[in-house]
Formats: C-alpha cells, structure tokens, sequence
C-alpha cells in the first residue's frame, strides 16, 4: 500500500514538474529582445561608417600632401617647415573635421532614432 | 528544429538579419526563462537577465561553432549567465560537488496542512518546495523535467559530470516528495481522488 501511495506520489509529482509554471513570459518579449540587438547593431554600423570616413579623410590628406609637395614645396625640409609653422591651424581643422562627421554619423543618428522610439 | 536549418539561422544571424534573429529569441524563449525564473526566482530578474542573455547571444553568435546543439549552447549561456548573476548578489553557494548538501537550514519551514487539500494546492506546494531546493537541484530538475533534456544534455549546459546530474535529480524528487508527505500528513484523498 504505502509502495502504491510512494508509486503514484512520484508520478503526481514528475506531472507537476513537467508543466511550465504560472509565471509566464512578457507577450512583448520577443520584441523587446529584438528592438535592443537592432540598437546595438545599427550603433555598431553607425561606428564602423565614422570608422571608414575617417580613414578616407586620412587617406584624402595624405593626397592632397602628395600633391602639395610635388607641385609646390618639393623637398622634404620645406614640407616640414609649412607643416610645423601651421600644426596649429592642421589640428583645428583636423579636429573640427573629425568632431562634425562623428556629431552626423552617430550622435545626430542615435539621436533621430530615440526620439522615433519615443513618439 | 532540424539541424539544417539550425544552421542556415546562425549564419543568417552571423550576416545580421535581425528576422533570423527574431526567429532563435521565439524558438528559444521558453527555455531561456525556464531556466532564468527557476535559478532566480524573482520576476524582474528574470526578465532582465533572459533579455541580457539574449543579447549576449547576439553579439556572440559567432562563437558557435556548431558541436552541440542550439538550445544546449543556449541553455548553457543561460546557465552560466545566471550563476554569476547569483554570486553577484551573493544570493547562494555555488557548490560544485558529488557530495549531496544537507537540508536548505535557512529556508521557510512548511507547515503540515490540516484540512482539504486539492491538485491544484498541491501543484503550488511542490512548486514552493523546489524554489527551496539550492540551485542546482532546481536547475536540473527543470531542464530534466519541464524542457525533456537528456542527462547528457543537462550535462553539456550545466558542466556538471553526469553522475552528479542522475544523483541530483533523483535526490531532488526524494527530497520534494519527503516534504509533500511530511506537510500533507493524509495525501492519499489528493493522490487517489484525482484519477477517479
């Protein structure tokens, strides 16, 4: 008898384990899920085109130093010269170049989405 | 889902499509929050961590390299994310161990139940009785009894060896049904009525 109560105990108890609890998961789940990996990845590609312009521009300056050098100083002193009298100038330039294509590429991006998300 | 297009979803995934991705989070959800609500118990934990887990599984898809199945690799993420949430909140003792443990001292104790009782009260009883279980225990118990894992399965999620998933599970059941019969004194009317 008690072999029969310990039998059918375990089976009731295995048939409630088995079933998911009453806790359920959010309706939205999948969604939620889904919109922050979109996030995630649209501020990954917005960071690799800042990446890629970036390089373009260092490429783009390397050029225009090509040419500057062939067509105008020509000796390697001279371009040194016109480099170190206007660092100053290059920098800024530089720097105002690199923060306005940052602000358009990812800032400004995220931005626009937020506030989309928000409305 | 078949191994073939367990495949073609990871790669779609790996190229970014974000649809394919959509597609592993509903296959998946179910396991993922079974796992996270039985190792941490409380709802808003669990909700936060499934979705970090999911996340993480996103960002690092590529590491799958395709020697187990999806839902194991996920389990085991799963798995492992919730550990060390715990041991951040310091919230168990992670013990490692063919010993068994002794007896959770620090848990509420359950009163025997005088009166009626039904199925349905029984259903909640045993529910409570394994959130008392350590962690492990619970972790087992749900992936053997409610996701149908195979030992070697719980195995690979868990690292545990497979001797210690057997001796888990089966002094798990030991330990819920001592509880059952020591809170319902008279359980035969709920066992036995039911199938009438």
């Amino acid at each position: 008898m008690e072999k029969d109560l310990n039998i059918e105990l375990n089976k009731a108890i295995d048939e409630i384990l088995r079933k998911p609890p009453d806790i359920g998961i959010p309706a939205d789940f999948t969604d939620r899920v889904v919109f922050a990996a979109m996030k995630r990845q649209t501020m990954k590609e917005s960071l690799k085109e800042f990446f890629y312009k970036c390089l373009i521009a260092i490429a783009s300056f390397i050029v225009f130093g090509i040419i500057f050098y062939f067509v105008t100083v020509r000796t390697p002193d001279m371009l040194l010269s016109v480099l170190l009298q206007n660092w100053r100038f290059i920098l800024i330039v530089a720097f105002l170049g690199f923060f306005v294509l940052f602000n358009d590429q990812v800032i400004l991006k995220y931005l626009f989405r937020k506030s989309r998300s928000f409305f | 889902m078949k191994r073939m297009e367990e495949k073609e979803l990871i790669i779609k995934i790996q190229e970014g499509d974000i649809n394919a991705f959509r597609i592993l989070v509903d296959n998946h959800k179910n396991l993922v929050w079974h796992i996270v609500l039985r190792m941490v118990s409380r709802q808003d934990d669990a909700e936060d961590l499934c979705q970090d887990i999911f996340l993480h599984i996103f960002k690092n898809i590529r590491s799958f390299k395709g020697n187990s199945k999806l839902s194991t690799w996920i389990g085991s993420i799963a798995y492992h994310v919730c550990i060390d949430f715990l041991r951040k909140k310091g919230k168990e003792k992670i013990i490692y161990t063919d010993q068994l443990p002794e007896k959770n001292k620090n848990s509420a104790p359950i009163n025997p139940i005088i009166g009626s009782m039904d199925r349905a009260h029984l259903k909640t009883m045993v529910h409570h009785i394994v959130n008392q279980l350590p962690v492990q225990y619970r972790t087992v118990i749900t992936l053997y009894h409610l996701e149908g894992c195979s030992y070697k399965e719980i195995t690979e999620i868990t690292g545990m060896p497979d001797g210690t998933v057997k001796s888990y599970i089966s002094r798990a059941r030991d330990m819920i049904r001592e509880q059952v019969i020591h809170c319902i004194p008279d359980i035969q009317p709920v066992l036995f009525d039911a199938n009438d």
